[in-house]
């Protein structure tokens, strides 16, 4: 027994003295600096799982907080609109109309063969519309009224190929034209080869256009790698409206003009 | 050496989910200390490998090699001599409670100096490392008191 007593003290204050030692001698040392770097390297992927679920949990509750918050806020919006409707009760000359330059109109057809063409709105000749208006949604552009009925019209949408509108990017002044591709993309075409424009750059409709109105923001050059074409690249654009869950628009009569 | 290895592991998988919010329970050293009450002569079976530990502790997460890796060793030390001083009829699951609840919280004490945190946190933080490691320590205690190697438990 003695002789394991003794062994285990001799260990433990050997080992407890080069753990000092160490401790004395390695701050600031580039080495350790280096070994710390390594053990992170040699470890981060069995240490994966637990960064997974620490991800997990943490998306989690900031998921069950930030749904506590809309709630909130919802509440509160609630709470404003219903003040704001009895304060237009009392004053209704406050009352916004329609006829300020902006015509909403709902989505009532949108074909599938045709689904990055064209869309069909509920608004007509007799709601004011015409051929030729911009098609808005949250402030950007979405497309061009191309045919006019009396209670409906279509919409020619920019991820169309048959839908060729003149912009120009806000920082540069660079004008171009925006096409779609039919499937889902948009294109801005005509930038010569020397030209590099960045990523988030804004894009809007241009003045020289005769089709639309100048100044309708459109969205921004998107990350993706600009194509080079008989020296023209052709860059991808991220539109600001989201083209893909489209119901309702607005459209842009003479009066909303910029 | 593997079961040493993924109690190791098993204690930085802790440290990852809770680093920055809680002092992980010392896992590695429960498991080092139960190891050494079924071999208690092995004495280098158990310090060394407590010295590397916290050494890799440390440098994975204290970026102060040698701090872990002392007290580990240490506490490990401290416990085989105890183990080995206490006659055959001493050791029992009592005497491994005492000694790896003791080991625990004086490494808890040493976490929380090097972790430099409010006062207020340290009772939340030093409960929270005592009772996670609850549940390992007692089905530990619960192994050595049924004598699952009756042999050197009880030598």
């Amino acid at each position: 027994m003695l002789k394991g007593v003794t062994s285990a003290w001799l260990h433990g204050l050997a080992a407890t003295s080069i753990g000092l030692l160490f401790l004395a001698v390695s701050p600031g040392l580039p080495v350790v600096d280096r070994a710390v770097e390594v053990t992170a390297v040699v470890l981060d992927i069995p240490e994966r799982p637990a960064l997974w679920v620490r991800h997990l949990v943490s998306e989690s509750a900031s998921w069950v907080g930030g749904v506590r918050r809309f709630q909130e806020r919802v509440r509160s919006l609630e709470l404003e609109n219903a003040r704001l409707r009895a304060t237009l009760e009392e004053r209704p000359e406050l009352r916004v109309t329609q006829g300020y330059g902006l015509i909403p109109a709902r989505i009532d057809v949108r074909p599938p063969a045709l689904w990055w063409n064209e869309i069909r709105i509920d608004k007509g000749s007799r709601d004011g519309i015409e051929e030729g208006m911009p098609a808005l949604q949250r402030g950007f552009l979405v497309g061009r009224v191309s045919r006019v009925y009396p209670d409906h019209s279509w919409v020619d949408i920019l991820t169309s190929t048959l839908l060729f509108v003149p912009v120009v990017i806000d920082e540069t002044r660079d004008l171009g034209v925006l096409t779609g591709d039919g499937r889902g993309g948009i294109n801005l075409l005509y930038i010569p080869e020397y030209k590099d424009l960045r990523p988030g750059m804004r894009i809007s409709t241009a003045l020289v256009s005769d089709i639309l109105p100048a100044g309708i923001p459109v969205g921004e050059i998107s990350e993706k790698e600009p194509d080079i074409e008989g020296g023209f690249r052709v860059y991808y654009i991220s539109p600001g409206a989201d083209i893909s869950v489209l119901d309702s628009l607005l459209i842009m009569t003479e009066r909303g003009r910029p | 050496m593997i079961p040493v290895i993924f109690s190791w592991y098993v204690q930085d998988l802790f440290q990852v989910l809770l680093s920055g919010k809680f002092l992980v329970p010392d896992l590695f050293l429960v498991f080092l200390i139960y190891r050494m009450t079924r071999d208690p002569k092995d004495v280098p079976s158990v310090v060394w490998p407590a010295f590397v530990g916290g050494f890799l502790w440390d440098l994975r997460w204290t970026a102060l090699p040698g701090f872990t890796a002392a007290f580990y060793s240490l506490l490990a030390g401290v416990c085989v001599v105890v183990w080995n001083q206490v006659p055959d009829s001493g050791r029992n699951a009592r005497l491994f409670l005492v000694l790896v609840l003791s080991a625990q919280v004086l490494a808890g004490l040493v976490r929380f100096i090097s972790w430099g945190s409010s006062r207020g946190a340290l009772v939340g933080a030093l409960a929270f490392q005592q009772f996670s490691a609850l549940p390992l320590v007692i089905v530990a205690a619960l192994m050595v008191a049924a004598g699952v190697d009756k042999d050197n438990v009880k030598r």
